[in-house]
C-alpha cells in the first residue's frame, strides 16, 4: 500500500475502528494498540484498496481489527473477558447492524444522547454513577438503597431500554 | 441472555462509555504514521532487533516491498550497482549515475554486496570511490535504508543537510520536512528541512556544518538544516561511568586552634556544640582581612563595598584568629583571616554590639519574651474567678477559661474620646469606663486580653443593639 493511502485511510476510519474494538471489549489502551496494529498490518498487505468505497474500505479494516482482536485475545490468556470468534462474529453482526448505517457510528452516538435526555431521573442518575462517576456496583448499591443484584439488572434495563429508543430514531432518522 | 442480546448490551455499555464517560476515540494518526518505518523484510529477518530499533524512529520513513534480488553483482566494480523494483532489474548504474525510484520505491545492490532500499520518490546519485571513501550514495530526495558491508573503506551517505560516514553498519538516512516547536509554545511549530538518521547496527559518523555527531545502534537523529547543529539525544551517563566526580566547595569557619608549620587546626562553634577541623594548607593562598574597603561588582545597585583582603603567609595565622577555610574536594583553595573582633569596631559594616554592652542571650538574661494574646468572644459564663469566653470562627467554636483574678474590667459606653495615634495624629475612639464583674454578663461580647497567660484587661462590649444609629456606626 502507498503511504499517502495508508493517510487518506487512517484519517477515515481510525475513530470507527477504534470504536469497534471497543465494541468488540478491548480495553482504551487495548484498543489504541489494535487500532494501530491494525492501520500497520494494512499498509504492509498487498491489497491496494478502493479509496472511493469508503464502506468497502471500513469493512476490510474492520476485518483486519477483528482478526488483530481475536489473536489479541487469544494470546492473553489470562484476560478476564472470554472471546471467541464465534461471539466476535456475532458481535460484528450486531456493530453492522448497528452502525453501517452510518459508517462511523456517529449517528448512532447522537440518537442515545437524544435517548438519554428522555430517561426518567432515577435511571439517568443511575447510568451518570456508573459510567461518569465510575461507581462501583457495591457503591450503587449503597446509594440507591438496592442490592447489587438490583443494581445490575436496572442498569440492564435501561441499557435494553435505550437500545430499543436508538433502534427506533435510527429507524426514524434523528428528528426530536 | 441470547448472544445478540449480550452484543447489543456489550455494545450499549461502550456507547455511555463513550457518552457519558467522555471518552472519545483518539487521534492515533501521528503515532501510526511513525510507525511506517523503513522495515525491509531482510532486516526484519536477519535482525530482529533493528525492527525496533527503527520503529524508534521519530519520523516515519516507508515500507519498501522490494522481493529479494536474485541477479548476478559485480560487473560494474565498486562503483557500480544494481537497480531492482520488484525483485526485477530495471537498470545498472555506473560511477556519476543519476537514478529515481518513482512511486514504488528501488532496491539497490552494490558490486561489495551492499544492500541499498530507496522510499518511493527517491533521488539518488551514486558515486565511485575518492581517497578514503569507496562509495558515496548522493541522497538529492526521498529516504533510503542502507545495509552496508564491512571494507577496509569508508561508505558515504551524503545529502545537502550534513554527510553519514560509516565503515559497515544498518542505517536509514531520510531528507524529510520535520515539525520543529519554538520555545514552550506549543502551538509555534515550525516546518523545517532536516536530514532523519537511525541507526540498527553499528555506529556511524554523522558531520553536519562543522560539527560531527556519533550514533550508535538503537539511536535516531534529526539533524535540522536551519541550525546546522541539532539537538542530540545525549545518553544519560552517571558520574561514576563517567569517571568524573563533581568537585565538592565546602568552607568552614572557624578560631583558630592551632597551627603548626602548614597544619592548620580550627574549632567551629555550633548550636549542637563545637568541632576540631584539621586542615593541610599545602601552598593554599593565605588571604588577611585588611581594614580597608574595596568596590565591588555585585548586590542590588549593581556595586557594593566588601573589606579587602591581603596576602599573607600561614605565619600569620595566629591562635584565637577567625579563618574561613575553602576547600576543593579535600584540597584547600584558600583560607582567609579576619581581624580580631575588637578592631573592626567603628568600621563600615560594624557587626559588634557597641562596647560595655556584650551579647547576652534572653536565657543568660534571665528574661522571658512578653507573648501578649487576645480573645475575643462572647460569655459564656462567668463563675467567680472564672470566665468562660466562646470563640466563634469558621472553623467552628473553640471555648476558653480565664481566671480573672484582680483583672480589670473595662466596659464600652457609647461616649468618645480622642487619642493621640503612634504618629502623632489625632483620632476618636469609643469610651471605655471602668466596671465590675457583674458586667460580665452572658451573651456579652468581650475582648480578653492576657500577658503570658495571665489576664490583663477584659473589654466588655454594648450589645449590638444599642450601637446602632450611634456615632461611627460600623
Amino acid at each position: 500500500m502507498k503511504r499517502h493511502t495508508l493517510e487518506t485511510l487512517v484519517r477515515r476510519h481510525q475513530a470507527e475502528i477504534y470504536r469497534y474494538m471497543r465494541y468488540m471489549g478491548a480495553s482504551p489502551a487495548d484498543a489504541a494498540d489494535l487500532v494501530q496494529e491494525a492501520f500497520l498490518a494494512a499498509f504492509r498487505g498487498k491489497t491496494e484498496p478502493d479509496l472511493s468505497d469508503d464502506r468497502g474500505c471500513a469493512a476490510w479494516l474492520r476485518g483486519i481489527a477483528r482478526n488483530m482482536f481475536l489473536r489479541h485475545w487469544r494470546r492473553g490468556k489470562r484476560n478476564r473477558v472470554v472471546v471467541n470468534s464465534e461471539l466476535v462474529e456475532a458481535a460484528e453482526n450486531t456493530w453492522s447492524d448497528w452502525f453501517l448505517r452510518d459508517g462511523d457510528g456517529f449517528e448512532t452516538v447522537e440518537a442515545l444522547e437524544r435517548c438519554l435526555e428522555k430517561l426518567p431521573d432515577k435511571q439517568r442518575s443511575a447510568l451518570d454513577m456508573r459510567y461518569r462517576d465510575r461507581e462501583s456496583r457495591s457503591e450503587m448499591s449503597e446509594l440507591l438503597k438496592m442490592t447489587e443484584n438490583g443494581v445490575k439488572s436496572l442498569l440492564r434495563r435501561i441499557r435494553a431500554g435505550l437500545a430499543e429508543c436508538i433502534e427506533q430514531r435510527l429507524a426514524k432518522g434523528l428528528s426530536p | 441472555m441470547n448472544p445478540d442480546a449480550e452484543n447489543t448490551d456489550r455494545i450499549m455499555e461502550r456507547m455511555l462509555d463513550e457518552v457519558l464517560g467522555q471518552e472519545q476515540p483518539p487521534d492515533l494518526f501521528e503515532s501510526i504514521m511513525a510507525r511506517t518505518v523503513a522495515i525491509h523484510w531482510w532486516f526484519r529477518l536477519r535482525v530482529p532487533a533493528v525492527a525496533a530499533a527503527l520503529v524508534l524512529a521519530a519520523v516515519g520513513v516507508g515500507l519498501w516491498r522490494v522481493s529479494r534480488p536474485t541477479v548476478e553483482t559485480g560487473i560494474h566494480g565498486i562503483a557500480s550497482g544494481h537497480v531492482l523494483r520488484r525483485g526485477e532489474l530495471v537498470m545498472s548504474l555506473t560511477d556519476g549515475d543519476w537514478f529515481e525510484t518513482g512511486e514504488e520505491g528501488a532496491e539497490l545492490i552494490l558490486d561489495d554486496g551492499s544492500e541499498l532500499a530507496f522510499l518511493p520518490d527517491s533521488e539518488v546519485i551514486i558515486h565511485g570511490p575518492s581517497g578514503d571513501v569507496r562509495q558515496t550514495i548522493e541522497l538529492l530526495s526521498g529516504e533510503g535504508a542502507f545495509r552496508v558491508k564491512k571494507g577496509d573503506r569508508t561508505f558515504e551517505v551524503a545529502t545537502r543537510i550534513g554527510r553519514v560516514t560509516v565503515v559497515g553498519t544498518e542505517f536509514t538516512v531520510g531528507l524529510r520536512v520535520q515539525q520543529k516547536q519554538k520555545g514552550e509554545e506549543r502551538m509555534n511549530v515550525k516546518l523545517v528541512p532536516a536530514m532523519v538518521v537511525a541507526v540498527a547496527l553499528g555506529s556511524v559518523e554523522v558531520d553536519v556544518g562543522n560539527r560531527t555527531y556519533l550514533l550508535s545502534a538503537g539511536q535516531n537523529q534529526a539533524f535540522a538544516e536551519e541550525e546546522g547543529a541539532p539537538r542530540i539525544k545525549k545518553p544519560r551517563v552517571s558520574e561514576k561511568e563517567r569517571g568524573e566526580r563533581k568537585v565538592r566547595k565546602r568552607r568552614v569557619s572557624g578560631t583558630v586552634e592551632s597551627r603548626d608549620g602548614n597544619t592548620l587546626t580550627i574549632v567551629q562553634k555550633g548550636d549542637s556544640g563545637s568541632k576540631t577541623h584539621t586542615f593541610d594548607l599545602g601552598n593554599a593562598p593565605v588571604l588577611l582581612e585588611t581594614d580597608e574597603y574595596e568596590t565591588v561588582t555585585g548586590g542590588e545597585d549593581g556595586k557594593r563595598k566588601q573589606r579587602k583582603f591581603a596576602k599573607g603567609n600561614p605565619y600569620n595565622i595566629e591562635r584565637g584568629q577567625r579563618v574561613t577555610v575553602t576547600s576543593m574536594d579535600t584540597a584547600i583553595s584558600e583560607v582567609r583571616v579576619y581581624l580580631p573582633k575588637k578592631k573592626r569596631e567603628g568600621g563600615e559594616g560594624d557587626r559588634e554590639q557597641p562596647a560595655g554592652k556584650p551579647r547576652v542571650s534572653e536565657k543568660e538574661r534571665g528574661e522571658k519574651k512578653v507573648i501578649k494574646q487576645r480573645v475575643s468572644g462572647d460569655i459564656e459564663s462567668c463563675n467567680g474567678d472564672a470566665l468562660r469566653v466562646v470563640q466563634r470562627g469558621d472553623s467552628g467554636s473553640k471555648t476558653h477559661t480565664f481566671n480573672l483574678s484582680n483583672a480589670p474590667v473595662l466596659v464600652e459606653t457609647d461616649r468618645y474620646e480622642t487619642v493621640t495615634g503612634g504618629e502623632g495624629d489625632k483620632r476618636k475612639r469609643q469610651k471605655f469606663v471602668e466596671g465590675n464583674r457583674t458586667d460580665l454578663e452572658p451573651g456579652r461580647r468581650v475582648i480578653v486580653t492576657t500577658i503570658n497567660g495571665t489576664i490583663s484587661k477584659v473589654l466588655v462590649y454594648r450589645p449590638k443593639k444599642k450601637r446602632e444609629g450611634g456615632e461611627g456606626e460600623r
